[in-house]
């Protein structure tokens, strides 16, 4: 055949259907037909253990209690338990805000002057920029069983303040034993563990702030805090808010450290809503309670991540 | 009154120099042209000037007054950057303000300063815009106008038209000039595009490999280049060049450039033409005339006619040598045909051969004859 | 049990020291003045209850779907086991495969294996304490079936495991649920050389108007850990567990030795009791003598740290002894260490002591196994009185002693890991055992308690706030899991403490 006739034959017969319609304008049903797996995959791997977790959250199913096709369906009963009744759950939930606010503005504050430090040659800069990434890539249980036992009573840290103290008039702290110690303690690993990555963030984030607006204001005569403040920051946002957003779930998950450090005490005063979700679901193995607990905590990352989200949606979503 | 002037100024970075001993005085009110090509240490010579690098020798006087250690803000220069690095999350009202609040000025001393500029600008209309939707001429209204409201007593401007589609580039010009002439600002115009610096500036500087190489109004730099280089950058197309040799006569000098010798009147430099030195004989594309065919059966060939509206741009071939000519005038030749030239009095340049440096104007004419 | 008439061996240097307790233990009928009998190593009927098992597996590996017994265990206790898994295949030609998982996430995934019942685990070690959580979430097989087929001889007969071990180790609801594998209740560790040390029993009684002996009561024993407090020196006079998950079995003791149960008959808490409020309240004041990583050490902190050999003495298990007692681990405590009774609370003339079980495991059949026959089958192979001989005192491995004839006529090894004395002690202590929360929801209850003893303890609330806080949320808990049935539990429980304890709330009368 030549390229003539076929080309005729879209004329001739009726213009094909479906899979082999030929209109290059119009798709057609095969690009529907190719993506519908992929969306049934999508809704079986999200949609379905979401709405199965929704469900649990509103039995009264724990293994001790029999199987989950005969838990009792009890509404919302464990939503109001946590939020009335429970103030352990709605503690660790504030607690958890509280740790999130201070580490993260510690881990960023930190990270910023290390990244401008950084900017400027600074000697061994190379090795130095090694160092301090390494606190990162090491596993959360092996930082919390460090800072464990770097806080023991006997332990470096202690000794560290002795020899401050020229009098001896420091006090050995009992890192673990009251409540402030405790939580400044799992602070410190924490803005340990994590200040590298705001670092690493902030750093390269500085590194590709166009120079010229900050040349032009040098040249307008601007001092380097008005500098900073009004051109660099507003040109980091976007990466520093994404870095928050990352370590703010991150820190949400929060485990080892604590596991190891404090286990959440003195009495409740480290717990975390990480903690208290697993002593939920893996100690006392109320999985329907746990459900619960861990679908209100869903919703308010969703919501807090999209309010943290807001000031760079539009930028993100290149809409304008 | 000399507003800025440069001694000797030495860039060096390791054993790269960036800018050798460059010497420049700029008048109040000028506007003149830092033209070269990219790597021609102009970029630095502006990064100097205005204060952002620090010059490894030389001085910098604005005013008579040393700027060695002057910070840039505390120099009284305004630079425009080729990108306009305007401050994409703030307004155009926020961007005018910038400068004025650094400087500590009162709210109503602000407003009103940037209200001015704006009106001046052609921005009064979209002040509270923000800069991250504008376009290209919008945006360089507004880093000019950011640096203008401070009262700069030196404005320069890197590469202000090379980030434009052409069509604005027009306007903008217009504009450039427009705000030139209504504030009476010294202006100093980077750029690389001669079109640019020929348009903007009455003094062009025109720099090569970190030496300003010519300095002049921009007739003389067109069209008595003091170097085969500034010729062969300026204009489009370029000087043509014809290597030749001397030849002693009793009217004055003849080159023979191969084909044929031409007189050129000894008006020496200071120098005399030694017979039988080598030297590069240089002529812009419109100071040649083409003769009738026939005048003459020596001379050149026709190897191509563009036409480009107004002007036609003619290839010949004379001798070995490409030549381009200029044109305004409808050309009745066709390719092929062989004709006669003509170099208009006075506007031969003669360069020495080895070192491309000029030797002499030359106001005589000659036709190439056989 | 003992006939107490019988004469005994304890050797004198012993004696010597025991001379405090000697009126306690005439004076309260506790078991086992006679202690070892020989004979019943001696004997082929040692070796009935492995053989049983063999044969029984034999018979149904042939048919068995599965030739690999897979056991998920408690990481660190493999030296237990891997030693006997060749001569198993040997005798039957069935594999065992372990699957080793941190001893803290063992419940975690035996409980997983509850709700996803894969039956990748046929047997399971888990602690004494989960028993009832395994047998109500589904997870522990009713083994009722095997041991009348089987007789692993659990309660009765010369090698049976001693009561109440063989209760709450292996029972549940009544029922056998599970093969009890490591007896593990606490002793008082104390340094033999300071207490025979001359000059220090005579400024002892120079101070306290008494020999320098085994303490009786708490009292004594606070005299004691008072004594060899000199911070000046770095010595100190304990090292109790003060820290989260382990404080809460330092009350149950001085709790329990009040002769108190943890719940009354209808499972109301009693820990906000004034006996409970005193037991927190003598935990706080002990504070003094503690050095402070009492505060923050766990069970291997607490190891290390008491081998290092500036602490008087502490509470532990019996892995405890074994392991400070080897020279190449504790020079300065191996040879030294003395084990005696949990001191007690003289209530009516009566000495009540109670050793908590504070662990122990034990292996549970897994309900969703293919093969759980051969699974309990192994099981019971590997706690029969003569593989067990030779298995507990294996080094790398969690068991510690727990049949008759592992106390009574240990084989070589055995006498020589854990020292006759030390096994004579432990036996002695038996009737003094407490169970832990071995209740459904034991987690729950054991942090809820805990969390609250270590609260009073760092000073954050008063010992009465906390108990009080603690008897609300314990309610609480029982009332959320179902009263009726907790009742019932607790009930079955009750009925393993000590004589003595039991009397006193007429535990005998319960329904």
């Amino acid at each position: 055949m030549t390229e003539t006739t076929t080309q005729e034959v879209p004329e001739m017969a009726p213009p094909p259907s479906g899979l082999f319609r030929r209109d290059p304008n119009d798709p057609g049903t095969l690009p529907l037909l190719l993506i519908i797996p992929s969306q049934v995959l999508l809704m079986g791997m999200m949609v379905f253990p979401f709405l199965l977790e929704l469900w649990i959250s509103l039995t009264n199913w724990q293994p001790t209690f029999g199987s989950l096709w005969e838990a009792e369906f009890i509404s919302y009963f464990n939503y109001e338990e946590l939020i009335l009744y429970e103030p352990r759950f709605l503690q660790a939930l504030g607690r958890t805000l509280l740790f999130a606010v201070i580490c993260l503005s510690l881990e960023f504050l930190l990270g910023l002057g290390l990244a401008i430090l950084f900017l400027k040659a600074i000697p061994a800069r190379k090795l130095l920029f090694s160092l301090l990434l390494s606190p990162m890539m090491i596993m959360p249980v092996v930082v919390g069983y460090t800072w464990f036992m770097l806080f023991q009573t006997n332990g470096p840290i202690n000794q560290i303040i002795g020899w401050i103290s020229l009098q001896g008039d420091l006090p050995q702290v009992e890192w673990f034993r009251h409540d402030a110690t405790a939580f400044a303690s799992i602070v410190v690993a924490e803005v340990w563990h994590w200040t590298p990555l705001f670092f690493l963030v902030l750093l390269s984030g500085l590194n590709a702030v166009p120079q010229n607006p900050i040349r032009a204001a040098v040249m307008l005569g601007a001092g380097p805090l008005r500098i900073f403040w009004s051109v660099v920051l507003p040109n980091l946002l976007p990466v520093i808010i994404i870095a928050f957003v990352i370590r703010s779930m991150e820190i949400l998950k929060i485990f080892d450290e604590i596991f190891l450090m404090t286990r959440g005490g003195p009495g409740t005063a480290t717990e975390m809503v990480s903690q208290y979700l697993y002593k939920l679901a893996f100690q006392d193995f109320r999985l329907a309670y746990a459900a619960a607990a861990a679908f209100i905590v869903l919703v308010l990352t969703v919501i807090g991540v999209n309010l943290m989200l807001r000031p760079i949606t539009r930028q993100i979503l290149r809409e304008e | 009154m000399t507003k800025l002037q440069i001694k000797d100024l030495r860039k060096t970075y390791g054993a790269f120099t960036a800018v050798e001993g460059l010497d420049l005085s700029i008048e109040q009110g000028e506007t003149v042209a830092l033209l070269g090509p990219s790597g021609c240490g102009k970029s630095t010579t502006l990064n100097m000037i205005v204060g952002l690098t620090d010059p490894s020798s030389g001085d910098i006087r604005i005013d008579g007054r040393s700027m060695l250690g002057v910070p840039p803000g505390k120099r009284g220069i305004g630079l425009v950057f080729q990108d306009y690095a305007v401050f994409g999350n703030m307004t155009v009202r926020e961007n005018l303000s910038f400068g004025l609040k650094v400087r500590r000025m009162t709210k109503r001393d602000i407003a009103k300063e940037v209200e001015k500029t704006a009106d001046l600008m052609g921005l009064s209309n979209s002040l509270d815009s923000p800069t991250s939707v504008m376009g290209g001429s919008q945006l360089q209204r507004v880093a000019l106008g950011r640096t203008l409201v401070t009262n700069p007593s030196i404005l320069l401007l890197d590469e202000p038209l090379s980030n434009l589609e052409a069509a604005m580039r027009n306007e903008m010009r217009q504009e450039l000039r427009r705000i030139q002439k209504q504030t009476g600002q010294t202006v100093i115009y980077v750029t690389h595009d001669q079109i640019e610096a020929l348009s903007l500036a009455h003094r062009i500087a025109v720099m090569d490999r970190g030496r300003l190489v010519h300095y002049g109004d921009t007739h003389e730099v067109y069209h008595f280049p003091k170097e085969t280089f500034v010729g062969g950058f300026l204009g489009d197309p370029p000087m043509n060049f014809l290597p030749g040799t001397v030849q002693a006569s009793q009217t004055g000098h003849r080159v023979d450039i191969g084909c044929a010798t031409i007189d050129v009147e000894a008006t020496p430099l200071g120098l005399s033409l030694q017979s039988g030195s080598k030297v590069t004989l240089g002529v812009r594309p419109e100071s040649i005339d083409l003769l009738d065919v026939g005048a003459t059966d020596l001379g050149a060939e026709i190897l191509l006619i563009e036409q480009l509206g107004a002007d036609t741009i003619v290839t010949l071939l004379l001798g070995t040598h490409e030549l381009k000519l200029r044109s305004t005038q409808n050309v009745s030749h066709h390719i092929g045909d062989r004709c006669s030239l003509c170099f208009h009095p006075g506007m031969v340049s003669l360069f020495d051969a080895e070192t491309g440096v000029k030797l002499m104007a030359s106001p005589v004419s000659k036709e190439i004859a056989a | 049990m003992h006939n107490p008439k019988q004469p005994t061996n304890i050797d004198q240097s012993r004696r010597s020291f025991l001379k405090g307790t000697a009126a306690a233990l005439t004076g309260t009928a506790l078991p086992g003045v006679l202690y070892v009998d020989a004979a019943i190593a001696n004997t082929d009927a040692i070796h009935h209850i492995a053989n049983r098992a063999v044969k029984g597996a034999s018979a149904l590996a042939p048919s068995a779907g599965k030739k690999t017994i897979s056991i998920l265990i408690p990481g660190g206790s493999g030296g237990n086991l891997t030693p006997f898994l060749e001569e198993w295949k040997t005798l039957t030609g069935l594999a065992v495969d372990l699957i080793e998982v941190p001893n803290t996430e063992l419940y975690s995934k035996a409980m997983q294996e509850a709700v996803a019942k894969t039956g990748q685990y046929d047997l399971i070690i888990g602690p004494v304490f989960a028993l009832p959580d395994f047998t109500e979430a589904g997870l522990a097989k009713d083994l009722d079936l095997y041991v009348e087929r089987y007789q692993p001889e659990l309660d009765h007969g010369a090698y049976r495991i001693p009561y109440p071990f063989s209760e709450f180790g292996c029972k549940y609801d009544g029922g056998y649920r599970a093969l009890y594998a490591d007896a593990d209740n606490w002793a008082l560790y104390m340094r033999k050389d300071w207490m025979e040390d001359p000059a220090e029993q005579a400024a002892f009684r120079a101070k306290y108007g008494r020999d320098l002996t085994a303490p009786d009561t708490w009292e004594d024993y606070d005299q004691l850990i008072e004594f060899f407090t000199r911070p000046e020196e770095g010595r100190y006079g304990s090292l109790e567990y003060r820290a989260p998950f382990y404080t809460k079995w330092q009350w149950m003791q001085r709790f329990c030795s009040k002769g108190m149960l943890y719940f009354d008959k209808d499972m109301n808490p009693l820990c906000n009791s004034p006996e409970g409020i005193a037991a927190l309240e003598e935990l706080i004041a002990s504070e003094a003598y503690l050095p402070k990583e009492a505060f923050t050490n766990g069970w291997s902190e607490n190891y290390n740290q008491y081998g290092i050999g500036n602490v008087f003495s502490t509470f532990s298990w019996p892995s405890f002894f074994r392991y400070n007692n080897d020279p190449a681990i504790s020079e300065a405590v191996a040879g030294n260490l003395l084990s005696a009774p949990v001191p007690g609370t003289r209530i009516d003339g009566e000495l009540i002591r109670a050793s908590v079980n504070a662990f122990g495991w034990l292996y549970v059949v897994n309900e969703h196994s293919a093969i759980p026959e051969l699974a309990y089958l192994f099981a019971q192979w590997h706690t029969a009185p003569d593989v067990s001989d030779r298995a507990i005192p294996m080094n790398g491995g969690y068991f510690d002693p727990t049949r008759t004839n592992h106390f009574k006529a240990p084989g070589a090894a055995m006498k020589e890991k854990y020292t006759q004395a030390w096994l004579h002690a432990a036996w002695d202590q038996i009737g003094d055992v407490i169970p832990d929360f071995v209740i459904r929801g034991t987690f729950e209850y054991s942090e809820a308690l805990d969390r609250n003893c270590v609260e009073a303890v760092l000073g954050k609330k008063s010992a009465e706030e906390a108990m009080n806080d603690a008897a609300k949320e314990m309610a609480r808990i029982t009332r959320r899991m179902g009263k009726e049935r907790q009742i019932q539990s607790w009930n079955s429980l009750a009925r393993t403490f000590p004589e003595k304890i039991k009397a006193r709330h007429g535990v005998h009368t319960w329904t």
